[in-house]
C-alpha cells in the first residue's frame, strides 16, 4: 500500500472472496494508519464500502515448512494440493471443523498457509495443527524465529527496513507493483520514480566474520557515512551474520564489499560485508510455490 | 469472512482463568461476563430500517432495545442511521436468517467472538464507573438504554445503563486487560 507520493505505507495482504468482499491484513503496527487511510479515501469518494476491523475476531496462525500440506491436509476436506490451492490462493474451509480463513501466503520462506479462525474456537485449531503435526516433529514458533526467517529471503518489513521516503522500487519490490492497472494511490509518483531511477536502495549483504552489526549501524566509505542497516541477526540455517541496509544504488551490487560500523552512531568497530541482492536462503522461490 | 456453517467445536470465552473479582466482601459490586453471544454489525443506509422492519417497530439512534426474531431474543443496538449492530444468544439459530438479509445497500459482518460483553452491578456500581469512565455515564447525564461510546479504563468501550447495572462491551483482545483492570478497582473500592 503506497500513499499519493508512492511511499509504502503497509505490507499487507488482500484476499478478494466474494464479488464486493475482501480481507485485508496489515501490518501488526499499522492496523490505525491504514483504517484511517482507507476510510479517508471511502469517505472523500461516493464509493458505497464499508469497512469493518475484525481484528479481535480472528486468531491468525501461519502452519510453515516443508510438511505443512500434510499437516494440514489432516485437519481439512479442501483441496490443497498444489494446484488446488495455489500460492497466493485464498479459500474459506473448515479447519479441524471451524469455519476459517485460508491463505496460501507467508513470511518465512517456506510452503506456508495462514489461517484464520474464530478468536473464540482458535484454541482448539491450534491443538488440532499441533497433534496432526506431532508426527512431523512440528513446533511452535514466535517472532525473533520468524524474524531470522524473513531475513534470509530478503522480506523487508514496512517501517523498520523502509522510512517515510521509502518506494517500492527502492525497497526492492516493485516486483509486486502492478503498473499496468489503470490506476491506484501513488501509481504516478511510482512510474516516475522507476524513470530515474532510486538513489538509495534496500540491499542484503552478509558478514565476512561472525560479528553481528547493530540495526541502525552505519555503512562507512573513507570513513563517511553512507548508508544504514536496518536489520540483522545471526543465520542459524546460513550459519553466518546477514542483514538489510539502505546503500547508494551503484554500492547496491551483488558481490562488491562495504563496510559496516559494528556499532551505532560513531561507536564501535568496522567490519568487511558482501552486498547479496538475491535471497539468502531459497533465491528462486521453489520452496515458498511447492 | 462467512461463518455460515455450524461447528460442534464449544467456545472458549476470553476470560477464562481470570481471577475472580474479589471476596464475598464485595457485594456492593458485581462484575461478570455476560454472553457469548452471535454478533453482526450491518453497515448501510438501509442499515437502521431493515433491523427496524425486523424489530416490527421504530428504533432510536443510540439506545439500545431488543426484539424477538424466529422465538430468539435480539439485542438490537443502533449505533448511527447506517450502523446497526445485533446481538443473541442463539448459538447459530439465527445466523442464516442474518446473514440472508442483505439487500444491496447493507453490508453483513459477522463478529461473533470477537467482541466479550461484561456486566457490572450492585449498590456501587455506579460509584465505580466514576473511576472507569471519564465520561458521565450517571443517570443525571444519560438516560437507561443510551449507548455511550467512550474509553473503559483505557480501551474502547460501548456502554449501556439500565436499571442501576452496567452492560460494557470491549474487544475481545482487550477484554483480559479490561476485565483486571475493573476487578482491581472494584477491589479498592470495596476495601
Amino acid at each position: 500500500m503506497t500513499d499519493d507520493a508512492g511511499i509504502l505505507l503497509d505490507d499487507g495482504t488482500v484476499a478478494r472472496l466474494g464479488d464486493q468482499r475482501w480481507f485485508v491484513t496489515t501490518g501488526t503496527g499499522s492496523l490505525d494508519a491504514v483504517d484511517q487511510w482507507l476510510r479517508w479515501w471511502t469517505a472523500a469518494s461516493d464509493r458505497r464500502v464499508d469497512i469493518t476491523d475484525v481484528t479481535s475476531r480472528f486468531a491468525g496462525m501461519n502452519l510453515a515448512g516443508p510438511a505443512a500440506r500434510d499437516v494440514l491436509r489432516r485437519v481439512t476436506d479442501l483441496d490443497i494440493e498444489r494446484e488446488g490451492l495455489r500460492y497466493l490462493d485464498a479459500r474459506e474451509a473448515r479447519v479441524a471443523d471451524v469455519p476459517a480463513l485460508i491463505l496460501r501466503i507467508g513470511f518465512v520462506g517456506e510452503l506456508a498457509y495462514e489461517i484464520h479462525a474464530p478468536a473464540d474456537r482458535a484454541v482448539h485449531v491450534w491443538d488440532a495443527l499441533m497433534d496432526a503435526g506431532a508426527e512431523f516433529g512440528i513446533r511452535p514458533f514466535g517472532v525473533e524465529a520468524q524474524r531470522v526467517l524473513r531475513l534470509e529471503k530478503q522480506h523487508a518489513i514496512v517501517g523498520q527496513d523502509t522510512d517515510a521516503l521509502s518506494g517500492p522500487a527502492a525497497a526492492g519490490i516493485s516486483w509486486l507493483i502492478k503498473g499496468d492497472r489503470p490506476d491506484f494511490i501513488g501509481r504516478d509518483a511510482i512510474a516516475s520514480a522507476a524513470r530515474h531511477g532510486p538513489g538509495e536502495v534496500l540491499a542484503g549483504f552478509e558478514m565476512a566474520g561472525t560479528a553481528v552489526p547493530a540495526e541502525g549501524a552505519a555503512v562507512v566509505h573513507e570513513g563517511r557515512a553512507i548508508g544504514r542497516v536496518t536489520s540483522s541477526k545471526w543465520s542459524p540455517q546460513l550459519e553466518r551474520a546477514i542483514g538489510l541496509a539502505w546503500l547508494p544504488a551503484a554500492e547496491a551490487v551483488d558481490g562488491r564489499t562495504i563496510t559496516v560500523r559494528l556499532g551505532t552512531g560513531r561507536e564501535g568497530s568496522t567490519a568487511p560485508a558482501t552486498v547479496r541482492t538475491a535471497p539468502f536462503y531459497d533465491p528462486a522461490g521453489e520452496r515458498v510455490r511447492s | 469472512v462467512t461463518t455460515a456453517a455450524q461447528t460442534a467445536v464449544p467456545r472458549r470465552s476470553a476470560l477464562e482463568g481470570v481471577a475472580d473479582v474479589g471476596s464475598s466482601a464485595l457485594t456492593a459490586i458485581a462484575l461478570e461476563e455476560a454472553g457469548p453471544f452471535d454478533e453482526w454489525v450491518i453497515r448501510g443506509p438501509g442499515a437502521l430500517p431493515l433491523v427496524a422492519s425486523l424489530a416490527r417497530g421504530s428504533l432510536t439512534v443510540g439506545r439500545r432495545s431488543t426484539t424477538q426474531l424466529a422465538g430468539e431474543t435480539l439485542d438490537v443496538w443502533p449505533i448511527a442511521e447506517d450502523e446497526v449492530v445485533v446481538a443473541t444468544a442463539a448459538d447459530g439459530r439465527l445466523r442464516d436468517r442474518i446473514e440472508a438479509l442483505g439487500p444491496d445497500d447493507v453490508s453483513i459482518v459477522e463478529l461473533t467472538g470477537g467482541r466479550t460483553t461484561l456486566r457490572l452491578g450492585g449498590s456501587s456500581a455506579g460509584e465505580l464507573m466514576t473511576e472507569l469512565c471519564p465520561v458521565d455515564t450517571s443517570p443525571a447525564a444519560v438516560a437507561d438504554g443510551t449507548i455511550v461510546q467512550a474509553p473503559l479504563v483505557g480501551v474502547r468501550a460501548q456502554i449501556v445503563r439500565a436499571d442501576g447495572a452496567y452492560t460494557m462491551v470491549v474487544a475481545r483482545d482487550v477484554a483480559r486487560y479490561a476485565w483486571e483492570a475493573i476487578a482491581s478497582l472494584a477491589r479498592g473500592a470495596g476495601s
